[in-house]
């Protein structure tokens, strides 16, 4: 009796299933860098990056795009593979590195960051989408702290890159150029300061 | 022309006496006569009701019933003759044709409200009806009086007295009958007899209480407070939670009253205000004599005690007796007072002794210098009460004063309290003040000495400090602190349970990123679960220019 009640459940669970929708892929997209660390002669641990500040809608699971003028949508089918802000700093600090920088930079989230008494960089995200006129914006500001100095007047910057093609691979490697034009930046400003 | 005979001829029947068609009306009738015979048969009595008020009567629907079983429903109502009373009409069920008895009872079941409960809560819902309560003689009636509560004859056996008292309004119809405090009766009807202007309380004691009722019970109204101001003080009694709203009545042989062996055959009984009245009125026989005072008798009240070294033997009864006597007008200055002396209070065996002896006893004490005086019997509330005691120096003269013999009195009172004051603030000059402010120099002496050795054991605690052993704490101190960051140190980011605690917060972190995520799909289609995510697929990015 049992067995065949669960058989029943089963074959209306079964027709339920048949009612659903064809499922939708999901592909997850990371920020990966190709640059190598140039850590040669460089000062250790010379300047941490923090995990960057970010709004919900971009902090979220999905890769955000804007529709429209005042409408962001999260995607629920590309995905990013892990917290958006880990990678973001990551690949921030993996980008430093790569810059001509007189000291080794590494991430808070990095086993040697966090307690490492270093001037700290701070970035805070306002944008960080694709747009509906096929670019991929970044746009906030930073701010280089020191544990016993001051921090510096914050900078701000907009980034944007135009997608070399349609979809989200193309948006998440747009995406990827604002992050390394915004290391140059910071690269620029840092440089004589850590000197 | 056909031929007549060739034509059918009808056949000619004679007619039966009677049609089969005449059984219908017959059985109709039969059924008809059946049915008015049955429903005579049904029929019980009909019986005529008095009541004062229709209230909550109806026509068809208030029911008759006895043991809440019914036996008669309410046919007509009408106003009496006069519109001084309710006439009912019941018709009642054969059953109940044997309780009509002449004694049988009536009353009216309503809800009510009253010192002794709730009753008939009930009839809230299904209205008021009336009880029947059947008699036992034989004799039957169809004329009844239903009252508007049941009569407390109704429901228990017992016995009646009636009461009597000057005035009306002490109790009330319902009102607890108490013996010793608990309840054994009730008052079951209070009335007024005009002829000998008193008013007359009829109670109903229960059985098997009534046995308690004695020819020489006395009753008295128990007031749920009971307050009285005398040279005694004050005193205040109070009685019951249901007397202390209602009132009532208690009943008792007094104490020194022997009871007789027979029972009861009084039915009339006089009704006292309180307990205290019936103990004054317990003493038959007394002397009245009048007392003449100089000083003013205000504070001495009718009841006040008369004692003789702090025992009362006698009363107070009339205060002035009657102010001034018309050849004296106010020169008169001795304002008579009617003294009862009680002769039970002196004699144990009152019945032996007579007055005359009593009297005779007096007059010879009297010589002896026996004499009434006015005191106080309580400074606060100021009243007075007359002291009888011996004063050597007093010559005595028998006189009376209208009537009654002279009490010789002599001058105390207001002298007294005097002298009592005066004793008084002696006393407090007498008061060891010096000594006591010595005392007092002493103790402050001793507190100094108090604080003096405190400030050496502070000195002493000082000296500790400074040694050698207490500055080697702070050593120990920094040692223990150490040991602590050590511990600590084990917390530090750069451990590896503060790693991992910093992994499993950001895995912790992403959970709860999905879990959002995860609402916000079941927010837009609550059957995603079920069915799948049918969300829109989302936006192409395009290409930029």
């Amino acid at each position: 009796m049992k067995r065949l009640l669960l058989l029943l459940l089963l074959a209306i669970l079964s027709l339920l299933g048949a009612c659903s929708s064809p499922p939708m892929p999901i592909t997850s997209y990371s920020l990966l860098s190709n640059v190598a660390p140039d850590t040669a002669g460089k000062m250790a641990t010379g300047l941490v990056v923090e995990l960057p500040k970010m709004p919900l809608p971009m902090a979220g699971l999905g890769i955000v795009y804007q529709k429209a003028n005042h409408s962001l949508v999260e995607a629920q089918q590309h995905v990013w593979e892990e917290d958006v802000r880990i990678q973001f700093s990551r690949k921030l600090m993996q980008e430093l590195n790569g810059q001509a920088l007189p000291v080794e930079v590494t991430s808070a989230t990095t086993l040697r960051g966090a307690t490492n008494a270093a001037p700290r960089l701070s970035v805070k995200i306002n944008e960080f989408y694709g747009d509906y006129r096929g670019k991929a914006v970044l746009a906030g500001e930073w701010v280089l702290s020191g544990v016993d100095k001051p921090a510096t007047q914050p900078v701000a910057f907009y980034i944007s890159e135009s997608l070399q093609a349609d979809g989200y691979p193309a948006l998440v490697v747009a995406l990827s150029a604002c992050i390394e034009t915004l290391a140059d930046q910071i690269a620029q400003v840092v440089a004589p300061l850590t000197v | 022309m056909p031929e007549q005979s060739s034509l059918p001829q009808a056949k000619i029947k004679p007619l039966r006496s009677l049609s089969w068609v005449w059984l219908i009306p017959f059985i109709a009738v039969l059924l008809g006569g059946w049915m008015l015979f049955s429903y005579s048969q049904s029929q019980g009595p009909t019986v005529t009701l008095h009541l004062t008020t229709a209230e909550g009567i109806e026509v068809g629907k208030t029911a008759i019933k006895a043991r809440n079983v019914k036996l008669g429903v309410i046919s007509d109502i009408a106003l009496s003759e006069h519109y001084d009373a309710i006439v009912a009409t019941a018709k009642m069920t054969p059953e109940a044709a044997r309780m009509l008895s002449e004694d049988a009872q009536l009353w009216v079941v309503k809800p009510r409200i009253g010192t002794e409960g709730v009753s008939g809560l009930d009839t809230l819902l299904s209205g008021a009806y009336i009880e029947l309560q059947p008699g036992k003689s034989a004799q039957t009636k169809s004329e009844f009086v239903v009252h508007d509560v049941p009569p407390i004859s109704a429901l228990a056996a017992g016995k009646r007295v009636s009461l009597t008292h000057a005035e009306a309004g002490k109790l009330k119809v319902g009102d607890p009958v108490l013996y010793e405090g608990f309840t054994v009766g009730r008052v079951e009807k209070v009335s007024f007899n005009t002829e000998v202007r008193k008013a007359e309380y009829g109670l109903f004691i229960f059985e098997p209480y009534d046995s308690l009722l004695k020819p020489e019970s006395r009753f008295w109204l128990t007031s749920g407070i009971d307050m009285t101001l005398s040279s005694a003080g004050v005193d205040v009694n109070i009685g019951s939670l249901e007397t202390l709203i209602s009132g009532g009545v208690s009943f008792r042989v007094p104490d020194g009253v022997a009871t007789s062996a027979h029972g009861a055959s009084v039915n009339h009984y006089p009704l006292y205000d309180s307990l205290a009245q019936v103990q004054e009125q317990l003493f038959e026989k007394s002397l009245d004599y009048v007392m003449l005072f100089d000083e003013s008798v205000r504070g001495l009240a009718p009841g006040a005690p008369v004692e003789y070294r702090g025992i009362k033997i006698g009363s107070v009864s009339k205060v002035p007796l009657g102010l001034l006597q018309s050849e004296g007008g106010f020169n008169q200055k001795q304002i008579p007072v009617l003294v009862k002396i009680d002769l039970g209070r002196i004699f144990d065996n009152e019945t032996a002794t007579s007055l005359d002896a009593l009297a005779g006893m007096f007059e010879s004490e009297f010589a002896a210098g026996l004499r009434g005086t006015l005191s106080t019997g309580n400074l606060l509330t100021g009243a007075l009460f007359i002291d009888i005691s011996f004063q050597d120096d007093e010559a005595y003269q028998q006189a009376q004063y209208t009537g009654y013999p002279v009490f010789p009195t002599t001058a105390g009172g207001v002298g007294e309290i005097q002298k009592q004051v005066s004793e008084l603030v002696k006393k407090a000059n007498a008061l060891p003040l010096d000594t006591a402010l010595n005392a007092f120099t002493r103790t402050m002496e001793s507190a100094q000495g108090a604080a003096d050795s405190f400030s050496q054991v502070a000195q002493q605690l000082n000296d500790t400090l400074a040694s050698p052993a207490a500055q080697s704490l702070p050593a120990e101190l920094q040692q223990t602190l150490m040991s602590l960051r050590d511990t600590l140190g084990g917390f530090s980011p750069d451990s590896a349970l503060y790693q991992h605690s910093e992994s499993t917060m950001a895995q912790m972190n992403q959970a709860t990123k999905d879990l959002q995520s995860l609402l916000r799909k079941l927010n837009e289609q609550p059957n995603a679960l079920i069915f799948g995510y049918s969300g829109q697929q989302d936006p192409l990015p395009k290409q930029g220019d």
